[in-house]
């Protein structure tokens, strides 16, 4: 998966760099279409880092002064790093064999607790099928399983 | 002697028509005025208190090179107001909340490269002082 995220960061022309960030994991400049990562982080925090700032770059994201709208960017590059870094048919398996509990999926995902967390949270069950990402209108969801 | 005897007269004569004018105006509270572009936050905070709305001691916040806005303030009991250093970057800015924000989220007093949320106060009222816009940001998907 990492090198999944790496190519992408190379075709969106979007250069990766390690470095001593305080009192952050990473950071995403729209200007410089640049990522940096903090040293020294698990390879498993890494790569949700890595996840999460792609999703900034590829939403465009801008910083800004603006509460609201930093929330919702922040929560849209969670949950793209979330879609893009776990497999629905793979969470299945994960979730019976490890009974729900978050932090052993998120060891067998690959992900942290909070990238397992962000996928329930786009997930949705109706009956015997889980959604993903379900929304209304036409294209009612990105998948459907039966659980 | 006569050149500044006659530039004297003009000058009085000027003052005076001046002075008639401004006698038939309405009164200064009743103008609405426009507050335009600004160079500086401080410029839009000194009207918002004018306004009569008092935002109590504002916070500068710290806005990065790469933030959208050049600079932003917190007044202390909630409300921001944004500076953008061009009326294209407020645009930019304000399309790319329709994209973002969902379902009609904020209201915001918007003048040519600045903005004011609905945390500060009335913006009827600061309208009615700044002029401005009121914007509701957010898509409806």
């Amino acid at each position: 998966m990492r090198e999944k995220l790496f190519a992408l960061a190379e075709r969106r022309g979007v250069t990766i760099e390690w470095s001593s960030l305080r009192m952050r994991d990473g950071e995403y400049r729209h200007d410089l279409s640049r990522i940096r990562l903090r040293h020294g982080m698990s390879p498993r925090l890494e790569c949700w880092t890595l996840g999460h700032e792609l999703g900034h770059a590829v939403h465009g994201d801008i910083r800004t002064c603006n509460d609201r709208v930093t929330s919702k960017q922040e929560r849209r590059a969670d949950e793209w790093a979330a879609r893009f870094l776990i497999d629905l048919d793979r969470y299945r398996d994960v979730e019976l064999l490890r009974e729900g509990h978050v932090p052993s999926m998120a060891y067998d995902l690959g992900v942290i607790s909070r990238g397992v967390e962000v996928y329930q949270r786009v997930l949705e069950r109706l009956g015997d099928h889980v959604y993903l990402k379900p929304q209304h209108g036409v294209g009612q969801f990105a998948a459907r399983l039966v659980s | 002697m006569a050149i500044g005897g006659a530039a004297l007269l003009l000058f009085a004569t000027t003052a005076c028509s001046g002075t008639t004018e401004s006698t038939d105006a309405p009164q200064a509270s009743e103008v609405p005025t426009e507050l335009g572009l600004v160079s500086n936050l401080s410029d839009v905070m000194d009207a918002i208190d004018a306004a009569g709305i008092d935002c109590g001691d504002w916070e500068q916040l710290k806005a990065a090179a790469d933030f959208e806005e050049s600079a932003a303030g917190a007044c202390p009991g909630g409300g921001r107001v944004a500076m953008f250093e061009t009326e294209s970057d407020l645009e930019f800015a304000l399309d790319r909340y329709d994209t973002i924000l969902t379902s009609a989220e904020t209201t915001d007093l918007v003048g040519p490269n600045w903005m004011i949320d609905s945390g500060i106060g009335d913006l009827e009222q600061l309208q009615t002082a700044l002029g401005g816009e009121l914007v509701t940001s957010g898509n409806l998907d």
